[in-house]
């Protein structure tokens, strides 16, 4: 089936308004979630309630300099970040900002690459997954490389999805609540690890 | 080929997803987005693509961008993306109940300018009687094939 080229891929002015116009929505979501008048940030900028709204009204013109600016007039910051998600030709353009900055405060927001590696093993929600009777339900836990494969009796689960497999047990569930759980991972009340099973005996 | 004039079509040079889409019925005048995004600048058709794809990543709002209308008396399925004075109407459905229950899909109808606060309840009436139409199920039934296909390995069999 042949590809059809995203809408970014016409020219850099496409990519670049599609980045500038996402950083705006998440200025125009933090506005409208903390009910934050244009003037105020205004104010904090210097500048008229006019030139704020030309500003948000025209993303593609935006310079790193006043993306700064509106961060910090609502308490954020700017990180400009370039990836490599395989995606050569650029085929589903770029990834939503969002989606750092949910793994990154998934990640129990860290501050430099120590944090990071500490933060290896990540806790998340987990819809809850039907096999027979009772329904499995629970948190997952992933290590932040995406390396292993975590499973029990019924499930295997695989960052970031779910799925069934044969009901062969590999590892059992074990349960903790938060107390025995490093701060990194006291963010849910129940955590589900995995531990092998007991080796089967050989015949003798 | 549908017999009806109807016509429905993925939206174009957008990225879609597994979870969210977004498509467009054509083929009756008041069917007008096509019309409606010849009216934008070249700012603003890239607007709407933004807000689009953010919608389908997974955003629900800003509302000053893009809004359902749940709770709405005429037309709670109907579903607003917005570019400045632009209003691109449709409605949000699911074609694939059966295959692909958690599919979202909206369907974009028709093109508005903004008049005032409120939404002209005369097109969230055409919305209505477009999610509702046996034409646009149609239409979408010829993008969106909702018969369960048995795998090689046939159905998951639950262990009692």
């Amino acid at each position: 089936m042949e590809t059809v080229a995203h809408w970014t891929q016409n020219s850099i002015a496409d990519f670049v308004y599609s980045i500038s116009s996402n950083f705006v929505a998440q200025i125009e979501t933090k506005i409208e979630a903390n009910e934050i008048s244009q003037n105020e940030i205004a104010s904090k900028m210097n500048k008229t309630s006019g030139r704020v709204s030309q500003l948000l009204n025209n993303p593609g013109n935006l310079s790193i300099r006043v993306m700064a600016e509106l961060a910090q007039a609502l308490g954020m910051k700017v990180s400009i970040v370039a990836y490599d998600d395989g995606d050569h030709k650029n085929a589903r353009g770029p990834i939503d900002p969002e989606v750092f900055v949910k793994s990154w405060e998934k990640l129990g927001r860290p501050a430099d690459l120590f944090e990071v590696r500490d933060a290896s093993l990540e806790v998340e929600e987990m819809p809850s997954i039907a096999y027979g009777s009772p329904t499995i339900q629970g948190h997952l836990i992933h290590d932040s490389h995406g390396l292993r494969e975590f499973g029990y009796t019924y499930v295997s689960l695989t960052k970031p999805r779910a799925r069934i497999v044969e009901p062969e047990p590999a590892f059992q569930l074990f349960a903790y609540n938060q107390g025995t759980l490093p701060p990194t991972q006291r963010k849910q009340n129940l955590v589900i690890t995995q531990q092998p099973l007991p080796q089967k005996r050989n015949a003798a | 080929m549908s017999q009806f004039s109807v016509k429905f079509r993925m939206f174009g040079q957008i990225r879609q997803s597994a979870n969210r889409q977004i498509g467009i019925l054509t083929g009756m005048d008041e069917l007008n987005i096509a019309d409606g995004i010849t009216e934008l600048s070249e700012n603003q058709k890239r607007e709407l693509k933004v807000q689009l794809e953010r919608w389908v990543d997974g955003h629900n709002g800003p509302k000053s961008h893009f809004h359902n209308f749940e709770g709405d008396s005429i037309a709670p399925m109907a579903f607003v993306f917005k570019v400045y004075k632009h209003r691109f109407y449709g409605y949000k459905t699911n074609p694939l109940p059966r295959t692909l229950p958690a599919l979202q899909l909206i369907v974009l109808c028709t093109y508005a300018i903004k008049k005032g606060e409120d939404t002209d309840p005369q097109v969230k009436k055409f919305i209505k009687q477009m999610a509702e139409s046996l034409d646009s199920a149609s239409a979408l039934a010829e993008v969106f094939d909702d018969t369960p296909r048995q795998t090689k390995k046939g159905p998951i069999q639950w262990k009692q």
